[in-house]
């Protein structure tokens, strides 16, 4: 029997700390993931989709997230959705998921009660809705003694890391990492982590299926799930995403170290779906700052869809002939050697007169292209 | 830069067109007289270089000649180095320029630019070309008046310069560039921040964006923190009426009410038990005090009985002796009321002989009062008669007071008629001596020695002598003949008065006043001689005098004359009589009085007895019926039986008492009228709180709709990014002043070094003029100080004309400095070295020949002698 495990949809994810122009493409590429999952189950026959928490960003995401994330799940007629509350949209009464209950077309099934409940013939969910942000308990226990009808596939749905990572702190919302075992399930939908993870055979994240932030091996996809009486289930990702994010360090030693790695940088991404974020560090001159700015602020930045480009550990050490390229004497040549001593001191004042140095540089470049000359 | 020729078309005086041409390359005199329009032709050359065709400002306006409506045009042909340049502007109508050179043709701002990089000077403001944007040349270009300032060259003069004098200093570049860039850097900082350091524009922005922001992400996190404050209320709302659900099915609250009614039932019925208890116990406490009384009042009859007869005893022997005693009262009264009478008797005699006494004496008193009366009326009669003479004395006297004032009165008048008629009159006294002739007045004969006052005309005739007449004034005749009235007057009253003149009247009056006087002193002794008398019963005045004695006869004085008036023995027999009297009266009161007492006292105490009696007689009867109804013994049986009952009633009420007191009614009822109101309240409360949940639920959908959550998470992602770009701009502002800073404080350090090569060049031009003396530049390129062996001297200090002099000199030295860097440059002076004296003025001749040699040096001036010496091309305005 089939279905696709989703989760970590996060509608109305602000991306505030994006520019304008990207915040949009990356808020609307989240809404349209639940199209790309749509036609996922109905390709591949999988008459349910289970969605295992954080369905949104927040308990109140607003009406416009809200209603297309409704009318989206309902254009999809074949396909039932069932919804759980996670910590990011936990249930609240009388929030979202008291409105959503009202409001949901008959495809929608939204999983607020840890009460077992069959969604196809012989398809039963054990459901392990978050209340609040944050449990101690696990909410998974209570699937140990779940009762289902004999030979149904018990299929626990729940949100929350499995594993303790802070040994000071107690992590929240934890389940048992054998739950699946324990509770004999067919299969425990997990969600909470937006990568893909596989902790045993019976046990799931599918991860987010649009990436959301930097720092995660995350690809964006869908978990398509077809459990069995007698074997584990058979698990097959299937790829969603639009938007990949990477993050990069870089240590440069001059421009083309700069170009090198931008050629080796995420090949296989469609360059208007990448979302980088670069830390320059080294030591550079200044024409190969001047010119790693000009190629990424100017060039690379307009090319992908967002570069959040962190160049302060960059720094510039001038070379005689960048101080040539200024003025070999006069004025311009006092003023650069003058920034340039400045720029050896530490803190605020050095990095300030090296971005004025860098400046200096920059100008007198640009009235060299104008041709003004002496 | 050489100019070759110049036309001028419509342009201020020249409506018709001016050509000027041939230009040398060296010294050039326009020499004419005022008026002629030298000025108005630099004008001209300053507006084809440095005045934008386009441009409709008020000063290109003035270009027009007076109330034409025409475009002024000039034209002008020009070298600078080996190009010949030929340029074409056209103001107002149809403005146009055209530059022609060796680059081609160029037109409208292409051709404005073209000219402004080969002549370097700035695209001037909206009101026209100024000391700033004409460049070095405008600084070369002396203008009337002008000659002699020494102000600081314009901002583009300066760059200008700089940029030639960083050659000389040895710099190899950066003159231009470094301006450039100073242009560009000021320019992107005067995005970010105004002149005096304030953030404006795109900082000022970023600045408003991050208070917005905050604002808003502030509006957000309250707006969420309602939102949840409403979710709160909501949860605990339906908390509260759950709770209210279930308190109001309470089964244990409803168990208890029921108890109470069973317990409240039973204190009902005990405490009716208790009170019949009461009842009965009542009774026989009743009972029992009712036997204890009857026989109580048994012993108190006996008591009483005994007091009575030992009472009765005693009053009747009291009785004895009070029968005594009215007796011996009785027999004192009869005495007493004997002396009495025997008083009375001796009174009675006694006092009918005082009475006799006392008439006798009384006649023989008014006797003597009558012959008194008597003597009184004698005398009175003597005093009426003499009355009576004054009186008709009187009567013929006329001469009263009255009359007297009448008289008075009269004389007065006639005196001041008197003084009148002799004030207005004339008084006419004549004395002839005797032998005189005759003399007539008015036609009347008078004596010779005559004398009149008269008030009308009179005439005096004088026998055989003539006639005098004399007119008194007027006025005088009314007074004499008021004056005759009045003494006409006078004489009737005398006559009435029958007096024959005043004085005569005064003594009348005299004696009729002593008349008067004696007639009242008469008057007032008659009054005296007859008074009022009591016991005659005689009223005052002599008529009631007469009256009384008139039919009484005046008696003899022998009748009484030896009558003895000795009484006092019937008087003192009398007296002591009346004592005796009093005293019989006092004992027969006092005898009485003790009769009364002892009769009171007797009847008294026969009184007391009655009583007393009557008691004994009661008492008796009631101890006896008393003992035949109910025997002691029998009393005393009853009495111990209802004592005994009494007893039994008691233990029977404590006993019902102690049941009801186990019931606490009122403690009861209470608890259940309690239990019942906190069910009735809890009902009541049950509306409210469904209606306050429904309108929470209705707001928690409202602004759950608004997304308060993904509101704050936003707002707050915002306001960091418009912090961080806040934080970016304002650290882009620090390094932009950071590098304006540093290149000014090198362009300052650089400019102080170019100074050197200025004075070098103007140092042999001003040791010409002046010997042995040179000239110092402040670091604006001003013209600081001469310094003249050791003497240093402010330029400001020194005479006009050595200033002038010394601003000329420092042109062509600025002149000499562009040359040198193959900047076009060229020297015109409008009417300049007016204040030179003729040695100095023949030095700068010189020295501008010889500048002439390098440069072309263009003369305006009104003064043609002063220049004949001058070889000089001379250019004519024809």
């Amino acid at each position: 029997m089939r279905f696709i495990h989703t989760s970590d949809w996060q509608l109305g994810k602000p991306f505030g700390r994006a520019p304008e122009e990207a915040r949009s493409a990356l808020q609307d590429a989240r809404l349209d993931v639940i199209d790309t999952l749509a036609k996922a189950a109905q390709s591949n026959d999988a008459k349910v989709v289970l969605v295992a928490g954080d369905v949104f960003d927040s308990p109140e995401p607003g009406d416009r997230v809200y209603r297309q994330a409704l009318t989206r799940m309902k254009a999809a007629e074949r396909v039932k959705w069932v919804l759980l509350p996670g910590n990011h949209d936990p249930a609240r009464s009388d929030g979202l998921w008291s409105r959503l209950k009202n409001d949901a077309p008959e495809n929608l099934l939204t999983a607020l009660e840890p009460t077992p409940f069959e969604v196809l013939d012989g398809l039963w969910v054990l459901p392990a809705p978050l209340l609040y942000k944050r449990t101690i308990d696990d909410p998974t226990t209570w699937f140990d003694s779940g009762e289902t009808p004999e030979r149904a596939f018990r299929i626990g749905l729940a949100h929350g890391p499995v594993v303790e990572f802070s040994s000071t702190q107690t992590a929240n919302n934890l389940i048992a990492v054998d739950r699946a075992k324990t509770a004999k399930l067919s299969y425990l939908a997990l969600g909470d982590w937006h990568g893909r993870r596989q902790i045993d055979a019976y046990t799931h994240y599918c991860g987010t299926p649009e990436p959301d932030d930097f720092g995660r091996e995350v690809t964006g996809m869908a978990l398509l799930v077809d459990v069995s009486q007698k074997e584990a289930p058979d698990v097959v990702e299937i790829p969603t995403g639009r938007y990949f994010w990477r993050s990069e360090t870089w240590d440069l030693r001059s421009g083309a170290d700069l170009l090198r790695e931008l050629n080796g940088f995420a090949p296989e991404v469609d360059r208007r779906n990448l979302v980088a974020r670069l830390k320059l560090s080294g030591l550079v001159s200044l024409s190969d700052r001047a010119e790693v700015r000009n190629v990424l602020e100017n060039e690379f930045a307009h090319e992908i869809r967002w570069l959040d480009l962190q160049a302060g550990d960059l720094f510039v050490r001038p070379t005689d002939d960048d101080m040539a390229d200024i003025d070999l004497n006069g004025v311009l040549r006092e003023v650069a050697e003058r920034l340039s001593s400045m720029a050896a001191a530490d803190g605020m004042v050095g990095r300030r007169a090296a971005s004025a140095l860098e400046r200096l540089y920059i100008e007198q470049q640009k009235l060299q292209r104008r041709g003004v000359s002496e | 830069m050489i100019i070759r020729d110049v036309s001028i078309e419509n342009f201020r005086k020249f409506r018709k067109p001016l050509v000027l041409n041939g230009f040398s390359s060296g010294i050039n005199l326009l020499a004419e007289p005022n008026e002629t329009g030298k000025s108005t032709i630099l004008e001209a050359m300053r507006a084809v270089l440095f005045e934008r065709h386009g441009s409709k400002s008020e000063w290109i306006q003035s270009f027009r000649p007076h109330s034409d409506d025409v475009a002024p045009t000039v034209e002008m042909t020009f070298e600078v180095g080996k190009n010949t340049y030929k340029l074409r502007k056209r103001f107002i109508q149809k403005p146009e320029v055209v530059l022609e050179g060796p680059d081609g043709r160029f037109t409208s701002d292409q051709a404005e630019e073209h000219l402004q990089s080969l002549l370097g000077f700035s695209r001037p403001g909206n009101r026209g070309a100024d000391w700033d944007s004409r460049g070095a040349l405008g600084l070369l270009w002396v203008e009337q008046g002008q000659s002699f300032s020494l102000d600081a060259p314009g901002q583009t003069a300066r760059r200008t310069l700089e940029e030639v004098l960083a050659g000389q200093v040895g710099t190899v570049t950066g003159g231009r560039r470094t301006t450039a860039i100073v242009e560009a850097i000021e320019k992107s900082l005067s995005e970010l921040l105004t002149a005096s350091g304030k953030p404006t524009k795109k900082y000022a922005e970023a600045i408003r964006e991050v208070e917005d922001s905050e604002a808003e992400a502030e509006a957000a996190r309250i707006e969420l923190g309602e939102f949840g404050s409403i979710l709160d209320a909501l949860e605990s709302n339906r908390n509260t009426l759950r709770r209210l659900n279930r308190d109001l099915n309470d089964p244990e609250r409803e168990a208890q009410i029921k108890q109470l009614n069973e317990d409240i039932q039973g204190a009902q019925v005990a405490h009716s038990a208790l009170q019949l208890a009461e009842l009965k116990l009542k009774e026989a406490t009743g009972a029992h005090d009712a036997l204890e009384k009857r026989a109580t009042r048994r012993a108190t009859l006996q008591t009483e009985l005994e007091a009575a007869r030992k009472r009765l005893s005693g009053q009747e022997i009291k009785a004895k002796e009070s029968i005594e005693a009215v007796d011996r009262a009785r027999t004192s009264a009869a005495e007493a009321n004997a002396a009495l009478d025997a008083a009375r008797l001796v009174a009675v005699q006694t006092a009918s002989a005082r009475q006799a006494a006392e008439a006798r004496r009384g006649e023989i008193r008014r006797a003597k009062s009558l012959a008194i009366a008597f003597d009184r009326l004698d005398a009175a009669e003597l005093l009426a008669k003499e009355i009576g003479i004054v009186a008709t004395t009187l009567a013929q006297n006329k001469i009263s007071k009255e009359a007297i004032d009448s008289l008075e009165s009269a004389d007065r008048k006639i005196q001041t008629l008197k003084v009148k008629a002799a004030a207005g009159a004339v008084h006419l006294r004549m004395l002839f001596e005797i032998g005189a002739p005759e003399i007539r007045v008015n036609g009347v004969v008078v004596s010779p020695n005559y004398e009149a006052l008269f008030a009308d005309e009179q005439t005096v005739e004088l026998a055989g002598l003539g006639k005098i007449t004399i007119e008194p004034p007027q006025g005088g005749e009314s007074a004499l003949l008021a004056l005759g009235a009045a003494e006409s007057d006078m004489s009737s009253l005398l006559r009435e008065l029958d007096v024959a003149n005043l004085a005569e009247a005064h003594l009348s009056a005299r004696s009729r006043q002593d008349l008067e006087r004696k007639h009242d002193e008469l008057n007032a002794r008659l009054q005296y001689a007859c008074p009022a008398d009591a016991e005659l019963q005689i009223a005052e005045g002599l008529d009631a005098l007469r009256g009384a004695l008139s039919a009484l006869e005046r008696p003899d004085s022998k009748l009484f004359a030896d009558v003895g008036t000795d009484d006092t023995k019937e008087i003192q027999a009398y007296e002591d009589a009346q004592s005796a009297l009093a005293g019989a009266e006092g004992r027969r009161e006092a005898a009485q009085k003790t009769l009364q007492e002892a009769e009171i006292a007797e009847a008294r105490i026969s009184g007391d007895m009655v009583p007393t009696q009557n008691d004994i007689d009661r008492l008796s009867t009631e101890a006896r019926s008393e003992i035949s109804e109910l025997s002691e013994i029998a009393l005393a049986e009853i009495l111990s039986h209802a004592k005994s009952h009494e007893g039994r009633m008691i233990l029977e009420h404590d006993q019902f008492k102690r049941a009801a007191e186990s019931f606490d009614l009122s403690a009861l009822t209470k608890k259940r009228d309690y239990l019942n109101k906190q069910i009735k309240a809890m009902a009541d409360e049950r509306p409210e709180l469904t209606r306050r949940i429904g309108a929470l639920e209705q707001q928690a959908k409202d602004l759950g709709g608004k997304g308060p959550a993904a509101r704050a998470i936003e707002a707050s992602e915002l306001l960091d990014a418009v912090i961080a770009k806040r934080d970016r701009i304002a650290e882009e502002a620090e390094v932009l002043s950071l590098l304006s800073n540093v290149i000014k404080v090198a362009q300052q350090e650089a400019s102080i070094r170019y100074l050197a090569p200025i004075t070098k060049k103007v140092a042999p031009y001003v040791k010409q003029l002046i010997p042995n003396a040179n000239m110092a530049f402040g670091e604006d390129y001003i013209p600081q100080s001469l310094i003249r062996g050791d003497r240093t001297e402010a330029t400001a200090h020194l005479s006009k004309g050595t200033q002038e002099q010394l601003a000329v000199l420092t042109r062509i030295a600025f002149a000499d400095l562009l040359l040198e860097k193959g900047k076009p440059a060229s020297l015109v002076l409008d009417d300049a070295l007016v204040f030179a004296d003729d040695d100095r003025f023949e030095t700068m001749l010189d020295i501008l020949g010889d500048a002439a040699k390098r440069m072309q040096v263009i003369i305006l001036s009104c003064r043609t002698a002063a220049y004949r010496p001058l070889k000089a091309n001379r250019i004519m305005i024809e």
